[in-house]
């Protein structure tokens, strides 16, 4: 094969110049005009050296060529180990991944892409690529210009959905913009009818996409320009929900979501350790629950400190329903003229109070002690809605400008009726469409330590294990040297180990490097991460000794207070008994920053 | 040519009589599973691990791994327990199972649902009641059927008894089962034990006996690798017609294997019952395929293409067996008449 270039009117070099160059590349082979643009490239590096070096950042150094296979049976596999060592031996540098085992934040990276993938019985992806299948499908995958490919499916065509899986992710690449370089290749229960020609044309392709010299070139990455206002507090940007997952089982006492939220365009940065601030919005049902039991209009106008919304609005987004205050009830109490409300306030029985307070929604207070309230006055009354807080669980090295959070949703029945968390409820109920308000809250005092060398011991229990992840893919992504033990306590391995199948993924590939676990129900004497450490004591204090930087993260009330005890019981231990030292000793490691935690 | 080995036989080599890395395995509280070469070796311990297939796409999108529990079937030769042995294996499964016991057409009783943190309890409470669950599954021999009803007649009995002892005596060798699960000291020179009767890798496939005692043949007795026809005269235990290389076994597609009725090749005395099943074992171990490509289907050297001529190598293992051991010579007299459903 020969080139055959007519050199275009509008090229740079014109004239006698642009005569030679024609002539000269006249007839050349594609390796030779790979090495030419390489050479090409080379000399305008040297002189113009000023011109890249300030702005060049390290490519990513990618094969130039990826094989992915996903096989249920072997027989992509095998195809796939066929067509790389094929490559291989043309001379060409080629990486064979299976899918589950593909990074695909590489995929834009990507130059010449080859897919062999397989169709299960009912049009199913093979169980390696459902998660690579499910991304590309969904509307968070990333558009991917410059990325060459073909696929070649395998299945059997018995099946109605015969090479589905393949069919689909052939048309979707295409459809993100990626250059298909030659048709689907579906092959039939008889593979290589289909397969080898496709891999003879795979092979003829990859060579002649092969630079006979590495060319000298840079890629000069173009800087978004920050014109996005920045999003705060007060001004949340609306973020799209990418996936609303529940991650705790079906027979689990606890619905534990994770949700992926997009920060794109939002100019939203965040630190692991950090937190997602969530404006949340009361349900609709309980919003009418609260009209209904005091006969208001929810489209009457109400004027407060300045603003006038619908007394739908306010009650919706701007007041709290599932929290009550005690200047509330203390109003709440003297419109009702009830004796027993009135002295329950007035004595201050504190613990009785609390109690009510902590167990009592609007609505459940409405219906206890009847009152007549006004919609001024009622909007007046109740305490102004406040954002809800969770501890980020990615690292923006990871997952980009997306924020992972691990959510709790608060659901029980009371007093006859459904309730819910205020934010937990709204995120766990929001669907595809919902924009939720976020912004970020920094959490300067749980930080990775700047020293990527040093430990870390991160102890948490239930959503508490939500920083972690991200502390974990931070130090992963960052080549961390130091070590990561994670302590994980709920309830029941079977049902509430979170992110159960990360963490093992995690330890197999060194990034995690001790685990344990503390499930409370699983035996009949329960078991809580703070038996954990102490029964691993003496590693524990290796590891502070070793310059460990100690995390806590979760419950405050019982698990940040027990771990501490313990802390301090491992302490005393080593210092003969001594209290005072134990407790000297934490005070230090908590001025060193080295004992940070983030309860709730 | 020399065919690669299989994984499998892989893993049994590089066993260690079947220890594995089964105690890493169930000291792995990170998960419910087994180290994969470990669920090879687990079923010759009589448990095999599986995982709800309706649960495993949502599991996997909760980020869980799979829901895994083993199910543990028992070696009972003829399907006999005791009434306190049943109440006790009822309780065993209501405590550490998912309350069910299953009856088996091989006349085992399985447990299902066990997750492995309650595996070796399990085990001892099985253990605890005077049954063990060694060889239950694997390539080793299988639980020994028994058509008899040991309480019909003193004959019936007697069957019922050969069938125990030879279950007994064709059981692995190894004390591994009895270190993982039921913490008992590795025996002292333990570097030295030998597998005499099954060889280090064990049988290339499972290999199944059964006792018929005429005219009921309801453990279907040429299905069988090895089949013991009891011949009963005047009520009286004379010995066994021996029938061998029978099979179900068949692997769809595949033409070289399909299933096949036994072959009757003499008759023998008791006495001469645990050489014949010892030599008809071993042609199993010798000549059945354990290479890469074996589908794991029915041995070649029993059924398939070289079934007919099956008696030949029996035979040679039939002289091997007799001058490695000190019994008189084996030889087999003609089948006696007989009257059992299949003839």
């Amino acid at each position: 094969m020969s080139a055959q270039i007519h050199t275009p009117a509008q090229l740079p070099i014109a004239g006698e110049k642009g005569i030679q160059l024609a002539r000269l590349v006249d007839g050349l082979d594609p390796q030779a005009l790979w090495w030419l643009s390489g050479y090409s490239a080379g000399l305008a590096s040297k002189l113009q050296p000023q011109a890249l070096a300030p702005a060049v950042a390290p490519t990513q150094a990618l094969a130039p060529i990826t094989v992915l296979y996903a096989s249920q049976t072997g027989n992509a596999r095998r195809v796939a180990e066929r067509l790389a060592a094929d490559i291989e031996s043309a001379g060409s540098a080629v990486r064979l991944l299976r899918a589950d085992a593909y990074a695909r934040r590489e995929l834009k990276d990507e130059r010449l892409l080859y897919i062999v993938i397989s169709t299960q019985g009912e049009g199913d992806p093979p169980d390696d690529a459902r998660t690579l299948v499910e991304y590309l499908a969904g509307k968070r995958a990333m558009p991917l210009p410059g990325v060459r490919f073909a696929v070649l499916g395998l299945g059997d065509s018995s099946y109605p959905q015969f090479n589905a899986v393949a069919r689909k992710l052939d048309a979707r690449l295409a459809e993100l913009g990626a250059e298909r370089l030659f048709a689907l290749g579906e092959a039939d229960l008889d593979i290589e009818t289909i397969a080898d020609p496709w891999r003879r044309q795979a092979l003829d392709h990859a060579i002649e996409s092969t630079p006979a010299a590495t060319p000298c070139a840079s890629v000069v990455p173009l800087r978004a320009v920050a014109t996005t206002p920045r999003h705060d507090r007060d001004a949340p940007f609306a973020a799209e929900l990418l996936a609303n997952q529940r991650i705790s089982a079906r027979d689990s006492e606890k619905d534990v979501r994770h949700l992926e939220l997009s920060l794109h365009g939002s100019g939203l940065e965040y630190e692991p350790g950090d937190a997602l601030g969530v404006w949340p919005r009361n349900a609709t049902a309980l919003v009418y629950s609260v009209l209904d039991l005091l006969a208001l209009d929810g489209d009457a106008a109400i004027s407060h400190g300045g603003e006038t919304h619908p007394l739908r609005h306010w009650l919706q987004v701007r007041r709290e329903l599932t929290r009550i205050g005690r200047p509330f009830l203390a109003r709440h109490a003297a419109l009702a003229g009830n004796a027993g409300l009135n002295h329950l306030l007035a004595t201050g029985q504190s613990a009785a109070l609390a109690t009510l307070l902590g167990s009592h929604q609007l609505p459940d207070v409405l219906r206890a002690w009847r009152a007549d309230w006004g919609a001024e006055e009622l909007v007046d009354a109740l305490r102004p809605l406040t954002p809800r807080l969770y501890s980020i669980a990615s690292s923006r090295k990871l997952v980009g400008e997306e924020a992972h959070l691990t959510v709790a949703h608060v659901e029980y029945q009371a007093f006859g009726h459904r309730h819910q968390g205020v934010a937990s409820g709204y995120l766990a109920d929001a669907g595809d469409e919902t924009r939720i308000a976020v912004f970020i809250e920094r959490n300067e005092r749980f930080r990775l330590p700047a020293d990527d060398s040093r430990d870390i011991i991160m102890i948490g229990a239930g959503t508490g294990i939500a920083p972690y992840r991200a502390f974990v893919q931070e130090r992963a992504a960052r080549g961390a040297s130091g070590r990561n033990w994670l302590l994980f306590g709920n309830p029941r391995f079977h049902s509430d180990f979170l992110y159960q199948v990360e963490w093992q993924e995690a330890l197999r590939e060194g990034r995690l490097h001790r685990l344990d676990l503390a499930f409370s129900r699983d035996q009949a004497s329960k078991i809580h991460v703070q038996q954990r450490l102490r029964e691993n004591s003496r590693q524990l204090l290796d590891w502070l000794g070793n310059g460990a930087h100690l995390y806590v993260c979760g419950d405050a009330t019982r698990m940040a207070r027990d771990v501490e005890d313990t802390l301090l019981e491992v302490f005393a231990g080593h210092a003969n008994g001594d209290r005072a030292q134990a407790a000297g000793k934490l005070e230090l490691l908590r001025q060193e920053g080295r004992y940070a935690r983030d309860v709730y | 040519m020399t065919t690669p080995i299989s994984n499998v036989e892989q893993i049994k080599q590089a066993s260690r009589h079947l220890r594995g890395s089964l105690r890493e395995s169930l000291g792995d509280a990170h998960t419910g599973a087994i180290r994969a070469d470990d669920t090879a070796l687990i079923k010759f311990h009589g448990s095999y691990q599986q995982d709800d297939r309706d649960l495993r796409e949502e599991r996997r999108q909760q980020k869980l791994e799979p829901a895994y529990s083993f199910m543990i079937r028992t070696r009972t030769p003829g399907g006999v327990v005791t009434p306190r042995q049943w109440l006790a294996l009822d309780a065993i499964a209501t405590r550490h199972a998912n309350g069910s016991l299953r009856l088996t057409t091989r006349q085992a009783l399985q447990f299902h649902g066990v997750i492995k943190r309650k595996l070796k309890a399990t085990l001892q409470a099985i253990n605890a009641s005077l049954i063990d669950t060694i060889a239950a599954c694997g390539d080793v021999n299988r639980n020994v059927m028994v058509s008899a009803n040991p309480v019909e007649s003193p004959a019936h009995a007697l069957v019922h008894d050969w069938a125990r002892r030879l279950s007994e005596h064709l059981k692995p060798n190894t004390h591994a089962y009895h270190e993982i699960w039921l913490d008992e000291e590795r025996i002292a020179g333990g570097e030295a034990e030998s597998e005499p009767l099954y060889g280090d890798t064990y049988l290339p496939r499972k290999f199944k006996i059964a006792f018929a005692v005429p005219p009921h043949n309801d453990v279907d007795v040429f299905a069988h690798d090895l089949g013991c026809v009891a011949i009963l005269e005047e009520g009286a235990l004379a010995g066994f017609n021996i029938s061998v290389g029978g099979g179900m076994g068949a692997t769809h597609n595949d033409a070289e294997t399909y299933p096949l009725l036994g072959q009757l090749i003499g008759f023998a005395t008791p006495d001469q019952l645990f050489a014949i099943a010892e030599a008809v074992l071993a042609t199993q171990r010798d000549f059945g395929n354990r290479s890469a490509s074996n589908t794991r289907s029915r041995i070649v050297a029993l059924t398939g293409s070289r079934a007919r001529s099956n008696a030949a190598p029996v035979s040679r293992w039939l002289s091997r067996a007799h001058s490695r051991s000190n019994t008189t010579a084996i030889a087999l007299a003609g089948a006696k008449a007989m009257t059992v459903a299949g003839t």
